[in-house]
């Protein structure tokens, strides 16, 4: 998809940097991979150390992957937000869907409501739900935040179908020199639970983003970041707008595979990411990855396009134990970073995933990860003995929970297995795949050559996405829809254009990039039978009913389609292809027959017996039953 | 036991995958807000005898009364022995509350799993169907005082053409009605299909398993007996209020729930089937004994509940139950609770608002949007209001944690539904919202206060019939460990949206409004914990 006249600058003057809590991941100009530890205090450093350790002068491209964004709420350091709402609401923000997060753990709590009560103001305002004006809005009425405030988040009823109020609103809270995020530009969609929160996060990040993201505007000619879309958007653009941000790395990373899954004859996969404590699954249909109009992070409903990501809590830093009834759990406590598995030396008593790993045979004896040093299989035994548990059995365990993940965005979804490949990566993920495959049913494995860097090489390949939502005002009259559609698409495409091209004020310095960029813009809609209260996203009211029955397994002819909101998406072919990328990383050589081992520099592969596999396109390997045909062949 | 521990874990995590699955189909093509979005329904696996081997639930109302439906069926439809009548590819369905039912709007759909010529298993999914007819929209009319008012009653029936036919015509909103059957039918299919592949595994272990984990943790507490009792605010509009009592008995690791000296049914639908009052007591064991014990009918076997027949634990035929699943049910977890609350040592918060608040409106479809109306253009809108938590003692495990506050205006206990959003409302119904808020300081004083409850005002644009089944508008909910008591809920109508003119409702009636009239609904707070 990126070959051609586009192309702005070789691969050899990008770089990808994909910052995680423990370790930063780098894909480097010639090919090589680096795994350097994180810098939590300042993880800029680590990115910029990153760089400056290519060698090869400053770079043309840095493509980045943040956890800043996540890290900030997931750790409660967003700014402190003032919320203005319409009159009789303040407390929306915190009563939420009125639900509670555990059916049986009266402990449990919901997340905390990210407005302090004192700083949720209501103006006198009244949008009736067609969007005309019940009571108009009076300038003098606008409460004035606490001086305590670090940013103001307006989010008025209805003002999805009229954004007047709010933006009067936002505009004379702006001119007292407040930062304000209004909710028809953030996440301009009906539901004001959802809306609220969005706008919130995104006002109490960007005191917190902007001047990181700030910081590392020099380190390259053009600085890019990925959106939990899965597309590269400029500084000015993430640092306006860091509530997308929030899958940056998991959405880069289910990119590439989907791109070396098509390549590898595998047009339709299964994303397997597993980490040290969670693993992210995620669907690819037709060589694309399933897109969704939000995504919770924390408990909190964010409603931003996003890479569809199922997250369970198991990884390889899972704790296994005996329940009082005799049956062995593993997770969902993890013992994390530190002390980490007990192989790992630093005091660790509790049997993990790793350590079974280790004692199975799956990670070499001897094997030494970066930063911790050589695995102490002593140490892992101990660990398992002491808690009765059996290392083969945590593995089954831990694998039959991915089993039940996997069938989740699989079965649960109409997809049957027999037709995909899982594609693996992360640390633990080529560890675990053929066992999860097996047991979902899925005939092939595919571990990309980079598998253990797989979201860094991902941000290389994002092409730069621009995407716009309206709420479409007459859900059963579709007259002039196509005039919005199209003004819709020409605002995305020169959004994207204006960014690319380093309009007055984005900060960026884009000698090399040519202004007469190539944008594809497509359109979508959000439709759903009248009567119901869940949306698909669709290319045009013809192709719902097949949507449908796709997602929900099935149609009702003469029940009507509703649109409820339109959506405009502008992209640029990304400045690197995937095999520009991997190209010039150490490809998989050889024929493998299980039980075997392939150890690699950034991830370790289980081939185990019944299974076998071969070098596939872009340097990965592929793995089959071995009942399924000695030789293999495409799929 | 034959099973090693990893084995027993990957049966049982395959079990609940497939309890999870049959829930996540039916949740899919589910066409109703009611079951998509709201998730009122609940699916599970049983063995050959109906034992309950894993149970999705997304309502704890359906924990323990699915396993009625189940026997009921098995017992109902059998043509001998324990050979059931029903075949493969065939399906079950009841509603009837005397009959392993709950109440007439949940629907549960029981489907045999076959294999090779041999019956294995069951699997089984409720759905909550918003309009079951009877004499009002929402089949839960708040006078009604004979189960025939509150819509079409089915026993264990096999499913066929006649029989769809009959509920289309008793339900006020047939196409909802039609989809999502279909959901409950098609997920029984896929449920039965995959369960077949595990059921031939010594399933008995994952009961034994459940039994010995309750075991356990009842093994914690020490022996004694504990009795508590409260009331619920009225038997029906303007009846009188009526007395729940339970005593608790703990010997060694049996517990026994014993609700002697509760009153008898009543006039009014307020009445809970025994299968709710199962239920409510499986929700507490699990919520305070341990919320990762599993799902399995194992757990429930060193449990005894006694509820006796006749009393408003444990209505008989002909009485209306529509309140029981949603109110009665809320104050049998709070008068548990209380009795449990003597147990020493055991950590139990206060009283939570002990209601649900259900609001249901109905109107012929005037005027308004188009989401809410089916294609005769009558609509009915059911929402239920959440309110204070109680106050909670510090975790159970974590004595040093600090005790915590309860959530405020949240569902509690027996129901965990979503609200409709405003604006999702209003542009699908002929509704305003005029005030949706906390109601500040209405839980109970404590060092871990109460949570509060909602302001909930709803302006209707057209005519409307509305019926409330609301509690706690009389009795409080109550504090613990001297810990101050949540304040009672408040209805209100506003004739005209007149503030002036505004009258004071009963905790249950129906009641016709005029366009222009407000409906004020003041949910109640939660009990405080400790002294402050």
């Amino acid at each position: 998809m990126t070959d051609g006249p586009q192309r702005r600058f070789g691969p050899e003057r990008q770089v990808g940097v994909d910052s995680g809590g423990t370790f930063t991941d780098v894909v480097l100009p010639d090919g090589s991979l680096a795994k350097l530890p994180s810098t939590p205090d300042d993880p800029g450093r680590a990115v910029r150390r990153a760089v400056e350790d290519t060698g090869h002068g400053r770079p043309a491209l840095l493509a980045h992957g943040s956890t800043v964004a996540t890290n900030a709420l997931l750790e409660g350091r967003l700014g402190r937000v003032a919320l203005i709402t319409t009159e009789g609401f303040t407390d929306v923000v915190e009563i939420g869907r009125q639900d509670r997060p555990s059916l049986y753990d009266q402990w449990a709590d919901r997340p905390a409501p990210l407005v302090h009560r004192d700083d949720r103001l209501e103006v006198g305002e009244r949008l009736d739900a067609s969007g005309e004006v019940l009571v108009a809005l009076d300038p003098a009425g606008v409460p004035s935040p606490s001086e305590g405030c670090d940013a103001v988040a307006v989010c008025l009823l209805h003002s999805d179908l009229d954004p007047g109020h709010e933006r009067a609103v936002a505009g004379i809270l702006r001119s007292a020199g407040w930062d304000v995020s209004a909710s028809a530009d953030v996440s301009p969609e009906f539901r004001e639970y959802e809306r609220t929160v969005t706008t919130v996060v995104n006002a109490g990040l960007r005191p917190v983003c902007a001047p990181y993201l700030a910081g590392l505007s020099d380190a390259a000619d053009r600085v890019v970041v990925t959106t939990s879309a899965g597309g590269q958007v400029g500084l000015a653009e993430a640092a306006a707008r860091p509530v997308a941000l929030l899958l940056s790395g998991p959405a880069a990373g289910i990119r590439a595979a989907a791109e070396i899954a098509a390549a590898c004859g595998f047009p339709d996969a299964v994303t397997f990411d597993m980490g040290g404590t969670s693993t992210d699954v995620g669907l690819v249909l037709d060589g694309e990855p399933a897109l969704v109009g939000g995504h919770d992070v924390a408990g909190y409903p964010v409603r931003v396009p996003a890479l569809e990501v199922h997250t369970i809590g198991a990884g390889g830093g899972s704790v296994a134990r005996l329940d009082a009834g005799g049956a062995l759990q593993v997770g969902p406590e993890s013992a994390g970073a530190d002390p980490g598995p007990a192989c790992y030396g630093h005091g660790g008593r509790r049997p993990t995933v790793t350590d079974a790993d280790l004692l199975c045979g799956r990670i070499p004896a001897g094997s030494a990860f970066p930063g911790i040093g050589a695995l102490d299989a002593a140490a892992a035994a101990r660990a398992c003995d002491e808690a009765g548990v059996d290392p083969q059995g945590v593995v089954d365990v831990v694998e039959a929970h991915m089993e039940q993940a996997i069938r989740r965005v699989t079965v649960e979804r109409g997809v049957d297995p027999a037709g995909l490949a899982l594609v693996a990566f992360g640390g633990a993920g080529p560890m675990h795949a053929c066992g999860v495959a097996e047991a979902v049913g899925i005939p092939a494995v595919v571990v990309p050559a980079a598998a253990g860097v797989l979201s860094a090489v991902g941000l290389l390949v994002a092409p730069p996405r621009r995407e716009l939502v309206r709420t479409w005002p007459t859900p059963g009259d579709l007259r002039g829809l196509d005039r919005l559609l199209d003004d819709l698409g020409a605002e995305a495409s020169r959004a994207l254009r204006d960014e690319l091209a380093g309009t007055p004020g984005s900060g960026q310095v884009d000698v090399d990039v040519e202004v007469d960029v190539e944008v594809e813009v497509e359109t979508a809609l959000d439709c759903r039978y009248v009567g119901q209260s869940h949306e698909i996203r669709v290319a045009s009211v013809d192709a719902f009913a097949e949507a449908h029955r796709r997602r929900n397994g099935f149609v009702r002819d003469g029940t009507p389609v509703e649109v409820v909101a339109v959506r405009a998406v502008a992209t640029a072919p990304a400045s690197a292809s995937i095999g520009d990328v991997l190209g010039r990383v150490e490809p998989f050589a050889g024929r493998v027959d299980g039980p075997v081992v392939v150890g690699r520099e950034d991830c370790t592969v289980w081939v185990p017996e019944g299974w076998w596999g071969e070098p596939g396109p872009l340097g990965s390997l592929v793995l089959r039953r071995t009942s399924d045909g000695a030789s293999g062949g495409d799929a | 036991m034959r099973l090693t521990p990893s084995e027993l874990q990957v049966l049982i995590a395959r079990l609940t995958g497939v309890a999870d699955e049959m829930g996540a189909v039916l949740r899919r093509a589910a066409f109703s807000p009611n079951i998509k979005e709201r998730a009122d329904c609940s699916a599970a696996v049983f063995d050959r005898h109906g034992r309950a081997l894993a149970q999705a639930a997304h309502i704890p109302v359906h924990l323990g009364s699915m396993p009625a439906s189940v026997r009921a069926v098995i017992e109902d439809l059998a043509s001998g022995g324990d050979v059931p009548g029903l075949g493969p590819g065939e399906h079950a369905v009841v509603n009837d509350p005397f009959r392993g039912g709950t109440h007439l709007n949940d629907i549960t759909v029981v489907t045999p799993v076959w294999d090779r010529g041999e019956l294995l298993g069951w699997v089984a999914n409720r759905a909550h169907h918003a309009d079951v007819g009877g004499a009002a929209p929402g089949s839960m009319p708040a006078d009604a005082t004979d189960i025939a008012e509150e819509g079409l009653r089915i026993p264990p029936t096999r499913y066929d053409d006649a029989l769809r036919a009959q509920l289309l015509a008793a339900s006020r909103t047939p196409e909802e009605r039609s989809g999502d059957l279909d959901a409950q039918l098609g997920a029984n299919v896929v449920g039965a299909r995959r369960a077949a592949g595990l059921l031939r595994a010594p399933t008995d272990e994952v009961l034994d398993h459940g039994e010995r984990l309750a075991r356990a943790a009842i093994a914690g507490l020490p022996d004694g007996e504990w009795t508590a009792e409260d009331r619920l605010d009225s038997t029906g509009p303007g009846g009188p209020p009526a007395t729940i009592r339970c005593t608790v008995r703990v010997h060694g690791d049996t517990i026994g729930f014993d609700f002697t000296g509760t009153d008898p049914q009543c006039h009014g639908n307020v009445n809970a089937v025994e299968a709710v009052c199962v239920s409510a007591v499986a929700y507490v064991v699990r919520s305070l004994l341990g919320s990762d014990l599993p799902t399995s009918a194992g757990v429930l076997r060193p449990v005894a509940v006694v509820a006796p027949a006749g009393t408003i634990v444990a209505a008989r035929h002909p009485a209306a139950v529509g309140a029981g699943n949603v109110e009665v049910s809320q104050r049998i977890v709070d008068v548990v609770t209380l009795a449990l609350a003597g147990v020493p040592g055991l950590a139990v918060p206060a009283a939570s608002q002990g209601t649900m608040n259900n609001l249901l409106v109905g109107g012929p479809g005037l005027v308004g949007g188009s989401g809410g109306h089916d294609g005769r253009g009558a609509w009915v809108y059911y929402e239920t209001i959440g309110g204070g938590q109680g106050g909670r003692p510090p975790r159970p495990g974590a004595p040093d944690a600090a005790p915590r506050p309860g959530m405020s205006g949240v569902h509690t206990h027996m129901t965990n539904t979503r609200n409709t959003p405003v604006e999702a409302l209003e542009r699908a119904y002929p509704l305003r919202v005029l005030r949706y808020r906390l109601r500040r300081n209405s839980g109970g004083v404590g060092a871990a206060s109460g949570g509060e409850g909602i302001e909930r005002d709803l302006l209707v644009l057209e005519d409307v019939t509305v019926s409330l089944i609301t509690e706690r508008r009389r009795s409080q909910p109550w504090g613990l460990a001297g810990g101050g008591p949540g304040a009672v809920g408040e209805n209100w109508l506003l004739p005209g949206g007149d503030e002036g003119r505004a009258v004071r409702l009963g905790d249950k009636c129906t009641l016709e409004l005029a366009a222009g009239d407000v409906l004020r609904m003041l949910t109640p707070g939660g009990g405080g914990w400790g002294r402050t």
